[in-house]
């Protein structure tokens, strides 16, 4: 890494060392169960009454808390109830109003994809954003299928820290849930970061495409769009989709280098403030420090390794291509990134929001160097938690902090525990199947793509990168992540549906177990610690937990990324 | 068969819907491009760069400086590789993988081009951002060795003094942002307009 490198990644790790924790205060604040007595939340004059309106207009209770059931059910019943209405948005966005570009309807097969990777998060867009979907789509459909996902997902990872931590057999009430975090948190922050980064350049309009009288006598076509607004939920809500097909990487979204690091910025810096919320809520913040911990050193790994790699360049271009950095020349390498940002800067935008579930790009992955493009892969693999997902970062890594406690009691031989309570044979059997739902469906898909012509047709780059271009292409849909390696011509039947399918259990097969396992834990028995206690908030457990992600990540995807990334380093 | 909790869950659901499309579809955008365009109203709507009362572009985006044919002119410095041509309606990158025999060839046969344009020696060094697309195919900018190693040949042909426009392009380079967080870089629209006006100027 360079000096240029070194200072962006300190900056970045600042900026996130002071804001998460403060976001982190403001959000326990905003979350904590209160009694008639206690303090009002912090903005209760304004959100309130909003509050109140949307709770009128649903007809629920806010305060009648769910059990573990009921709260699934209500995220399935919303999860299918909005996949149909954007399916139907997307579907007929050609007769609706709102569409410079003329795009017409989706197909069924691509409305399917679409609906369901915006509803879950994923992002995956097998559409060309400039010209297959109208600004009513983008508005209307997707921007509300973001908030809606960023919103679930706190929601979600709010019920399982009840479930572990508190003494009452219900999780909270989703609606309620889901209301505040849009109203308290993702509203008013989406508003502000929006104005940034219009403030930087990138546009908001309604104006359609103009043509400009180019300087050499052409014409262009300069587009427009609401972008910034749908750009800073795609981030802040770790969503990852655009208006524009170039994503990050598109000067009217990501114009300087302040509003790449701000994009970074906006995607891991509340879910990091979501683990010191949780610190909080439990009133053990040195626990949260532990988790917090674990997914700073994640990150700085992926990242620090890919940006490292581009720095370094292609070693297989001719010598004569300057590829060494200098105060003149950025080097590394260009294929796929932007000049403003070079080979540091995309590098550390792209690869730092591959551990959370927005993987959003500033830069081309496909053409991304095999070890830059592997640890993009290894970060999406460790199962995003680094630092993951709005919410899903944090229930995430609790499931793999439990099946830490597990393999720790095996060893010294005492039955585990985790905040107090006892985790036994039924929890664990739920946290096993959590681990492993994800890579079952993953490696099916990916190895019946690898030998069916319906598979292997889309393959734009020959050999093991093939190879990679398709796995990558399932395991980021299943962990949420919707980043590519675009070359994979996409928007075929078998890649619309079976990645359709491969979101759809990525998203909601998680929720309902970390769901069914937080519930299975409401109202247990909580054990006072004794000195025989393994003590989970300490550096040795810090340890443990990394090893754990990493040991589990590489037994199960070790084969799949020596037939794909590695191989390809090694042979090329 | 449904259970009565299901639909009511169902039925808040909807209600949700609505309100969510009420207001997050329709009315945070428009308040979000309300405060844009009062506010920010350059660079909400693009950062539009206007000659003689004409739309040229915008300064945040790439063009293309070809003649009808599609050659590169020499008069004016030629932005980086685009995969989508500077077609603002399109955007993106090859995708081409950093083993593909395609890119290596295209890379080598864009830097004997490059060579040969711009008259330098064979074999001589060539900046790795002249000879990759970009990420958007719309990348405003060149690097500065970039810019500097066709300045005698834009110089030439348009019967300017190699020294002036060595001078534009010091001139015409954006510094690293706050000092680090971005490249130092040269904006090919911007520096050709400059041009046509130094041209203008001596005619």
């Amino acid at each position: 890494m360079n000096a240029l490198g070194w200072e962006q990644l300190a900056f970045v790790a600042a900026a996130t060392a002071i804001l998460a924790p403060l976001l982190g205060k403001y959000l326990a604040a905003t979350f904590r169960d209160r009694g008639p007595g206690d303090r009002p939340a912090p903005g209760d004059r304004i959100f309130l009454p909003v509050e109140r309106l949307v709770y009128r207009a649903l007809r629920v209770n806010p305060d009648s808390s769910m059990t573990w059931k009921v709260y699934a059910t209500a995220v399935l019943v919303l999860g299918l109830l909005s996949s149909l209405l954007l399916y139907l948005i997307l579907r007929l966005q050609g007769v609706l109003p709102l569409n410079p570009a003329r795009a017409p309807g989706m197909s069924p097969q691509l409305s399917f994809n679409t609906a369901i990777s915006f509803i879950t998060g994923t992002n995956w867009q097998a559409y060309e954003g400039e010209t297959q979907a109208s600004y009513l789509a983008d508005m209307a459909g997707l921007v509300v299928a973001q908030f809606t996902a960023a919103a679930v997902g706190l929601a979600v990872a709010l019920a399982v820290v009840r479930g572990l931590a508190g003494s009452s057999r219900r999780i909270g009430n989703f609606w309620a849930d889901v209301t505040r975090s849009l109203v308290r948190v993702f509203v008013p922050l989406s508003v502000l970061g929006a104005l940034v980064l219009v403030s930087q350049g990138a546009v908001q309009n309604f104006s359609g495409f103009r043509s400009a009288s180019t300087l050499a006598g052409g014409t262009q076509q300069i587009p427009g769009g609401p972008v910034a607004s749908m750009e800073v939920i795609k981030l802040l809500g770790t969503n990852g989709g655009s208006m524009y097909g170039a994503g990050g990487a598109h000067p009217f979204e990501n114009p300087t280098g302040f509003t790449n690091l701000f994009d970074l910025l906006l995607v891991i810096v509340l879910p990091f403030a979501i683990v010191f919320m949780f610190g909080r809520l439990i009133g053990r913040r040195r626990q949260a420090l532990v988790i917090v911990a674990v997914m700073a050193a994640i990150f700085l790994a992926h990242t620090m390794v890919a940006m490292q790699a581009e720095l370094h360049g292609n070693h297989l271009l001719p010598s004569s291509v300057s590829q060494v950095a200098s105060s003149v020349n950025p080097g590394g390498n260009m294929e796929g990134k932007e000049a403003r940002f070079g080979p540091s800067g995309s590098a550390l935008m792209t690869v730092g929001t591959m551990g959370t579930t927005a993987g959003a790009t500033d830069s081309a992955l496909d053409s991304y160097t095999p070890v830059g493009g592997t640890a993009s892969f290894v970060a999406i693999l460790l199962g995003e938690i680094s630092p993951g997902g709005d919410g899903g970062g944090l229930y995430g890594i609790l499931v793999l902090a439990l099946l830490s406690v597990f393999v720790a009691g095996l060893m010294v031989g005492r039955t585990p525990e985790f905040l107090g309570k006892k985790i036994r044979a039924l929890q664990m059997k739920l946290v096993v199947t959590y681990v492993l739902t994800i890579p079952v469906v993953v490696l099916t898909f990916g190895s019946l793509s690898a030998v069916l012509h319906a598979g292997t047709s889309s393959i734009l780059n020959p050999g093991m990168h093939g190879l990679t271009e398709i796995t990558y292409a399932y395991a980021s849909v299943a962990q949420n992540n919707g980043s590519a390696f675009a070359g994979l011509a996409a928007n075929t039947t078998w890649y619309d549906i079976t990645l359709g399918i491969t979101m759809f259990v990525g998203r909601f097969a998680p929720i309902v177990l970390a769901l069914a396992i937080a519930g299975s834990l409401a109202g247990a028995r909580v054990h006072a610690r004794t000195r025989a206690t393994l003590d989970t908030a300490g550096p040795t457990f810090a340890g443990f937990l990394g090893g754990v992600i990493v040991i589990v990540g590489g037994l199960i995807y070790f084969p799949m990324l020596i037939l794909g990334p590695i191989g390809e380093r090694i042979v090329g | 068969m449904l259970r009565y909790g299901t639909i009511r869950q169902g039925a808040a659901g909807i209600a949700l819907l609505a309100v969510l499309t009420l207001a997050l579809g329709f009315g945070y955008p428009l308040v979000v491009t309300g405060i844009s365009q009062l506010f920010f109203h350059h660079q909400a709507n693009g950062s539009l760069v206007y000659s003689n009362g004409k739309l040229t572009g915008s300064a945040l985006l790439g063009q293309s400086f070809t003649n009808a044919k599609g050659n590169p002119l020499p008069q004016y410095f030629q932005p980086r590789p685009s995969v989508v041509d500077y077609n603002g309606a399109g955007s993106g990158a090859s995708n081409l993988g950093p083993s593909n025999p395609v890119l290596l060839n295209q890379v080598s046969e864009r830097a004997r081009a490059y060579r040969a344009f711009n008259r330098l020696p064979a074999g001589a060094a060539v900046p790795v951002d002249a000879v990759t697309a970009s990420g958007s195919g719309l990348d405003p900018d060149i690097s500065v060795a970039n810019a500097l190693d066709q300045a005698s040949r834009v110089a030439a042909a348009s019967h300017l003094p190699t020294a002036r426009v060595i001078a534009l392009v010091y001139q015409y380079t954006t510094g690293s942002q706050w000092g680090f967080l971005s490249e130092p870089v040269v904006n090919v629209l911007q520096i050709n307009m400059a041009l046509d006006g130094l041209k203008g100027g001596s005619r």
